[in-house]
Formats: structure tokens, C-alpha cells, sequence
């Protein structure tokens, strides 16, 4: 059996549940959104701890085999909700650290991409192209790096906090004096298609973007307009190192963007560990969800100590 | 250049730095506020390169001409409160990411070297420590179940009386009173296994707990932020000199 972990208010949960479905496989399901339903508790068995998951059709007595997880996102400044919800990740964390069945993905491995600059340094020394950076919280610095970059320069956020990329243009200039409040990442503008690989195990499927703004979701979620997805390729080298980093980072899957400049240039921009594929396969067609989902069935585990 | 970023009254920091003293060796040493709210930084990174400095009181310092760190910081910290609470969370996991990715970056020995996990204050962590570690020393472990109500986060957990307690300072073992003895010895005798351990989690300074039933070892915490607080002034020192022999 095959349990689901996420957010009925997510894309991605709902349409892994769908295709789950489709496949005739059996799963479970658990909206952590709905917290209260559900609790995690820990045994001890011949020196091993075993997890049961009960509540809502859970009887902890159905072994899992396999689980997909992306965890909820607080929605809500509700303190009982919050806690609630804290309180069903924290067990299920504590589960999923241990769990003997193949967990897509580790919620324990996921965190490279808290701090892009030391993702940035993991993906450079993993052989990936990866743009000059800079994070600093000195204004003069900012602006070093603006000129040296002759005027090519986005500026986002160095942590896991939702920014979108803009470009660093002149009029903004002035605001670098605010920068002693908050240090920035500076990136050199890589101009050229956005490649998105999305990897599962041993396969992956590329992606190719084009859109008008720096940031694709910018143009496609906030602008409402038009952005070209299509599958694309890229050289076998490239492909087979996204999934060899994925794996060394203790992960099943992923998502990796990059920028293919007009002179062949490839730049790694990041890896995130809990890609909303669903984005790319609705607008692509290609068959991410499905992936994934036969991923969970063909790598179930014989043997676990998760019960649900 | 040594680095230390913790509490003047930090008494582990306290220990080395007059050690250090002692022995003549330049010292940076930063508070947490001086760490997340003075210290301004540029740090560069390329495929090829990667470099950067601090500038503390209008004084430079390239991230080159640190020669070992010794990180102490408590995470208390939190932006100012004029900041909306959306921009607080913002500047301080700006905050953190920035530090994290600086120090990861240093090629000197860095103590300890914290895994994100403990950054995040992932609270799962400290049990995947014993069991990393029981596995690397083929010992049982024995950890809580989750409680009812979860900590929001990682604390230091001080030594329990029960259990015998060893502190770990590189490849130094220091029992904490002198009935933990036996099994410091044990630990000494274990001491490849513990070094993999150490490499493979950069932790250099720890303290392990373990209890006993039937005469076996069974791993109870291991804490890679121990607070020295209730700790005999022998004890500190040991602990003080083995850790400023490992950053000079």
C-alpha cells in the first residue's frame, strides 16, 4: 500500500491521488490539512520502532509499502489549527526519518535549498555551470558587483522564503542602501530558455520554458500571460548528472532549473526537492505524475515498519 | 585568525578563548547580535571561485584568513520588532541562509560544523544523531516517543544523572564525573568508529549519553551543543583546552 502525505489546498496531492487512482494501486491518503484527524504513534518491536498511523480509516494495521510526501503549508494564523499541524508533521517527520520503505522525498534530505548560495556551491562542485553570485549586506557591494556585471544582475532571496527573481535595473540602485537590513543573493542575468528537469529514480523528463519576464511564474501566476511549456532536450551528460545529484542529496526525485543561453551556455540554478510537477505535465503533457506514481508502485518495500 | 562566534559568557567559549589567549593566538569573537545584526559581508561564489569578509567594528576580515571557527550560536536571535512579523521571519531566515552558506564554505576546520538540520531546528534530528551513531557503534539506543506537545524546537539537553555521560573534543574523551570513567574508556577504545562518525556529521565536539541495563551500553542523546553550565571548572577546562587545541 502506498500513503500520500500533503494538502488538499495543494495541486500536487490531489492529482497524485487521481492518478493513484487510475492506476488501481491501493493508497492512502492523508490531508494534513485537516491535522486532527490523524496521529502517529511509535512502537518499539524487536528493537526496532514501528510507526501506526490511525484515525480517519487509518487502523495502523495495513502495512505501508511506499510513500510520497509533500507536506502542507501553514495557510492560517489559527495558533490551535498551527499547532495541530506541527504537531502531525513533527511525528510524521520523525517517521518518515526512520521508515524502512522508500519515502519520495526524505524530508530530512530536503533542505539544500534553504540556502541557495551553499546549494549553489553543492551544484557547482557536483560539475553543473552555475552564475557568479554574490550575497552581501553592503550597499557598495551590491553595486561592485551591478558594474562588473555591467548592468546584467537579478537579485532574490538567499533563503527557502518565496522571492521572485527581478531584474537589479537602474532605478533600483537606490534601494541597495537598504541591504544593512536584510542581506540579498545577486546573481549575474542569464539570459536564454528556462530548462526545468524533473527527475524520478533513474529517469527524468526535460522541460523547456519560454517566457517574456525573468521568471517564468512571474509572467504565467502573477501575469496571467502566456508562457511556451514543451518537452525539450538536453545533452546526456547533463541529464544523467541531475539524477546523480539528485541521489547524492538523498532524494528520489526533484526538479532542477537551469538557463540555456543563445550560445549553448547551460547555468544550474537550483534544486528543489518538492517540485510542483503538476504545472509542468498539465501545460507539457508530459507524464511526471504518472512517473512518480509507478515510481511508488514498481519500488515498494517488502518489509517496513510503517502501518496505516 | 580564529573565529568564534558565541557568548562572552558562553563558559565553553570562555574556556577556549582564554586558552587561546594564553597561547598568543588572534581571536575574533562574536555574539549572536553582533553575528546577525553588525557584521556586514560580501561573499562571491562562481563555478571556480569562491571567497568573500566580514567587516566587524571597520575592520576586514577575508574569509581566507580564518584559520578554524568555533560556532556557539544559541539561535535566539530574532529581527527587530519595528519589522512587520512577515518581514522578521524574512530577514531572519535571509539571515541564517546567508551565515549558513559562509561558514559551510570555509575549508578550515569549522566546530562544530552544523548540519542544516540543526540550523532549521529540525527537531527529529537529535534522535537521527543516536541512531547514526548507535549504528556506527553497533550499541542499542533508547530514545523518548514523541511527547504530546512537540518543542518548537531544538534545546540543549542537559546531562541526565542517570545516564553516563562522556564528552567528545576531537579524539578526547573526558568523562563528566569520574564514575563515567568505565565508559569513557569504552568510548576510547571505540574511538574510529566515533571519528567516522564525526567526519561523516561534522560534529567534533559532542557529549553522549548512555545508560545501562544488564551491563549493556545502550545510546541515549547525543548533544552536539552541550552547555557547560552546571559542569565542575575541571571539567570545563578539559573540555575548553581539548577544543582550542583542535581550532589552533
Amino acid at each position: 500500500m502506498i500513503l500520500v502525505l500533503g494538502s488538499s489546498k495543494d495541486n500536487v496531492f490531489p492529482a497524485m491521488n487521481q492518478c493513484l487512482r487510475e492506476s488501481g494501486h491501493p493508497f492512502i491518503a492523508i490531508d494534513e490539512d485537516s491535522p486532527s484527524k490523524h496521529s502517529v504513534k511509535r512502537e518499539a518491536s524487536n528493537g526496532q520502532s514501528v510507526y501506526r498511523i490511525l484515525g480517519d480509516g487509518c487502523t495502523g494495521q495495513t502495512p505501508v509499502n511506499a510513500i510520497f510526501v509533500r507536506h502542507a503549508v501553514a495557510r492560517t494564523l489559527d495558533a490551535k489549527q498551527l499547532q495541530e499541524m506541527g504537531h502531525l508533521q513533527g511525528t510524521l517527520n520523525s517517521m518518515l526519518r526512520v521508515a524502512s520503505c522508500p519515502v519520495l522525498n526524505p524530508p530530512a534530505n530536503a533542505v539544500s535549498n534553504y540556502s541557495k548560495a551553499y546549494q549553489g556551491a553543492l551544484l557547482a562542485e557536483a560539475g553543473f555551470d552555475v552564475p557568479r553570485s554574490l550575497v552581501t549586506n553592503i550597499p557598495e557591494e551590491g553595486r561592485a558587483f551591478w558594474e562588473e556585471c555591467k548592468g546584467e544582475v537579478i537579485f532574490k532571496g538567499v533563503s527557502i522564503m518565496t522571492t521572485l527573481p527581478q531584474l537589479l535595473t537602474e532605478d533600483k540602485l537606490p534601494r541597495l542602501d537598504l541591504l544593512p537590513c536584510s542581506p540579498t543573493l545577486f546573481q549575474e542575468y542569464v539570459a536564454g530558455d528556462d530548462y526545468r528537469v524533473h527527475v524520478v529514480g533513474n529517469e527524468a523528463f526535460v522541460t523547456r520554458v519560454v517566457a517574456e519576464n525573468v521568471d517564468y511564474r512571474r509572467t504565467s501566476i502573477i501575469n496571467n500571460e502566456p508562457i511556451l511549456v514543451e518537452a525539450g532536450e538536453l545533452d546526456s551528460d547533463t541529464v544523467h548528472r541531475c539524477i546523480a545529484f539528485t541521489h547524492s542529496l538523498g532524494l528520489i526525485a526533484s526538479g532542477m532549473d537551469f538557463k540555456r543561453q543563445a550560445n549553448g551556455r547551460l547555468v544550474a540554478l537550483e534544486l528543489n526537492p518538492y517540485p510542483q510537477f503538476t504545472f509542468y505535465d498539465r501545460l507539457s503533457g508530459q507524464p511526471i505524475t504518472r512517473a512518480i506514481v509507478e515510481y511508488l508502485i514498481q519500488n515498494q518495500a517488502e518489509e517496513t515498519n510503517v502501518f496505516a | 585568525m580564529i573565529l568564534v562566534l558565541g557568548h562572552h559568557d558562553d563558559l565553553l567559549v570562555k574556556a577556549v578563548r582564554d586558552r587561546l589567549a594564553g597561547d598568543g593566538t588572534p581571536v575574533l569573537c562574536l555574539d549572536e547580535q553582533e553575528v546577525c545584526s553588525k557584521t556586514s559581508f560580501a561573499f562571491h561564489q562562481s563555478r571556480t571561485r569562491t571567497d568573500g569578509y566580514l567587516v566587524v567594528d571597520g575592520t576586514r576580515v577575508g574569509l581566507d584568513e580564518i584559520s578554524s571557527a568555533l560556532v556557539r550560536l544559541p539561535r535566539m536571535w530574532w529581527p527587530p520588532e519595528e519589522l512587520d512579523m512577515q518581514d522578521q521571519m524574512f530577514v531572519y531566515h535571509e539571515t541564517s541562509a546567508a551565515w549558513y552558506a559562509m561558514l559551510a564554505s570555509l575549508e578550515c576546520p569549522v566546530i562544530n560544523r552544523f548540519d542544516l538540520s540543526w540550523w532549521l531546528s529540525d527537531i527529529t534530528y537529535p534522535d537521527a544523531l543516536v541512531h547514526s551513531l548507535g549504528r556506527r557503534l553497533k550499541v542499542h539506543t533508547r530514545t523518548d516517543p514523541p511527547a504530546d506537545v512537540l518543542p518548537p524546537r531544538i534545546f540543549p539537553k542537559m546531562p541526565d544523572p542517570a545516564c553516563d555521560s562522556v564528552y567528545i573534543a576531537g579524539k578526547r574523551m573526558i568523562p563528566r564525573e569520574s564514575t563515567d570513567r568505565e565508559t569513557s574508556d569504552w568510548a576510547t577504545e571505540h574511538l574510529p568508529a566515533i571519528a567516522e562518525w564525526q567526519r561523516e556529521n561534522g560534529i567534533g565536539l559532542c557529549r553522549l549519553d548512555f545508560d545501562r541495563e544488564n551491563n549493556e551500553l545502550h545510546l541515549r542523546h547525543v548533544e552536539i551543543f552541550p552547555v557547560l553550565n552546571e559542569e565542575p571548572d575541571a571539567v570545563v577546562q578539559q573540555i575548553g583546552n581539548a577544543t582550542a587545541e583542535m581550532l589552533a
